[in-house]
């Protein structure tokens, strides 16, 4: 299979990969590869510019700050991510959801960064100019129709990034550069929920870094994913849970569910429920009740290779587990 | 070196070394795996003018003239090889594994081969294989 042609750009620097991608309304970035080539080999982006920045130095860091915050620069591979001693011990979550991506040589080409910005997925859209042929453009496709729901004029293409949900739990930041300019924003904000247009960056910007707020002594967490196999695949669903303890009580509590909407879905019942409970065993049932509101939330398409319904119902086992995990660390803390 | 050329179309099609393969077009199969500065990577997500100036070694390195590398030769005397399509890509990634962990667990040998598919052996004799490579009892036959 060949890559369509294009001419490749290769800076040194990410500012001058903005001002690059910023001129060039055709251009792309490439970071580790593990999803625009493949994009490129079912030729869903045909670029005419491609900006690679494997040569940019100085942006993979994953840096202890003083006040025990982390900032984890976005080239930093997955790979990197995954074996982090610093973040096996303060983030388990992150650990875990970095290791479930893909396999080892892809999480040794994966990036950070490219892993959040990763596009939305459905599998009437992930397939290869062939087979695509024989339908009319969806909605993704900048055409009329949406093959998974009849008459569907919304796009239901899914985000399936490990990453997010994690770093959604722990209440991650992320730096947004542009040719002139860098901004800072929840990552809850960095993502829209929109199908066709997954998150906020605009051409000529990208994502620089990531910054996770402190871990806190007495704290748990994990991450849950279902897939077919043991390795490689996206996750059908996934589960991640954050929580903090002060004095045996719990005091914050985060579950964000992935790969059930365009976008990483909060749980708030984890808040309102959980919040102020002392771990015993009375939290059996106020954990059941924290996963039934995400199978209630959680309301999946059947636009992935397995049943949307069973799907929904795995998400609730997923909290549940991912929250009995996290307890186990925080106890064991 | 037009610059849409993968790595993998460079290293089969100008440089005539079709032990790389192209099995699956998205990443997935591990067949193109060469080896990049020793780390095991697609070279068919890889641009060409991307590994330039990188140390990169295929399936064709690993022997000196008809000295097999040990761990070929643990793949041979173990049952590892059947169609030999996942093989170089197999032995390749081994051979990384093995040159930072050279005492792997089952689980460690399972966890590193896990981007290596294979529809004839069932994994069995290839974990095998890199066992034995590793404890030093792959020159001896064993299927």
């Amino acid at each position: 299979m060949r890559l369509p042609r294009f001419h490749l750009l290769q800076p040194d620097t990410l500012k001058e990969a903005c001002s690059m991608l910023g001129d060039r309304n055709e251009s792309v970035l490439l970071a580790g590869g593990t999803a625009l080539l493949v994009d490129m080999n079912q030729r869903l982006r045909k670029p005419s510019w491609v900006i690679s920045i494997k040569r940019v130095t100085g942006w993979d860091h994953i840096a202890l700050e003083q006040d025990g915050g982390l900032r984890i620069g976005a080239l930093a591979s997955v790979a990197s991510v995954a074996r982090s001693p610093l973040i096996a011990e303060r983030h388990p979550v992150l650990a875990q959801a970095a290791t479930s991506v893909g396999v080892p040589p892809l999480r040794h080409a994966a990036t950070v960064g490219g892993n959040l910005s990763l596009n939305n997925r459905c599998i009437y859209y992930n397939q290869s100019e062939l087979w695509r042929q024989a339908r009319p453009l969806c909605l993704k496709l900048g055409g009329d129709v949406c093959h998974v729901v009849e008459k569907g004029r919304t796009c239901l293409a899914i985000h399936q990034g490990d990453l997010a949900p994690a770093l959604l739990a722990l209440g991650a930041s992320v730096v947004v550069m542009g040719a002139a300019d860098e901004r800072v924003l929840p990552l809850r904000d960095f993502f829209t929920g929109d199908g066709e247009k997954p998150n906020v960056l605009e051409q000529g910007e990208l994502l620089a870094e990531v910054r996770i707020p402190p871990a806190s002594p007495s704290g748990g967490s994990a991450y849950e994913k279902l897939r077919v196999r043991e390795a490689m695949d996206f996750p059908l669903a996934s589960a991640a849970a954050n929580l903090r303890l002060d004095g045996g009580r719990i005091a914050e509590a985060s579950v964000v569910l992935g790969a059930m909407a365009a976008a990483p879905l909060e749980i708030t019942a984890a808040t309102t429920v959980l919040v102020g409970q002392k771990i015993e065993d009375g939290l059996d049932i106020l954990l059941d009740q924290v996963a039934q509101q995400g199978f209630e939330r959680a309301h999946p398409a059947d636009n992935l290779a397995v049943d949307a319904g069973y799907r929904r119902k795995m998400t609730s086992v997923l909290v549940r587990r991912a929250l009995e995990r996290a307890i186990a660390v925080a106890q064991g803390a | 070196m037009p610059d849409h050329k993968t790595l993998l179309e460079v290293l089969r099609v100008d440089l005539s070394l079709t032990g790389a393969k192209e099995g699956c077009e998205d990443g997935t199969c591990g067949t193109c795996t060469v080896l990049l500065d020793g780390w095991p990577v697609r070279s068919c997500l890889l641009l060409a003018a991307e590994a330039q100036g990188h140390e990169i070694t295929t399936i064709e390195g690993l022997s000196d003239g008809e000295r097999l590398h040990p761990v070929q030769e643990a793949f041979v005397n173990y049952g590892g090889i059947q169609c030999g399509y996942c093989t170089p890509g197999m032995i390749l990634t081994s051979k990384a594994l093995l040159d930072r962990n050279p005492s792997p667990t089952e689980a460690e040998v399972r966890e590193a081969i896990s981007g290596n598919l294979c529809r004839c052996t069932g994994y069995t004799k290839i974990v095998e294989s890199v066992l034995a490579a590793a404890d030093g009892t792959g020159s001896t036959v064993n299927t």
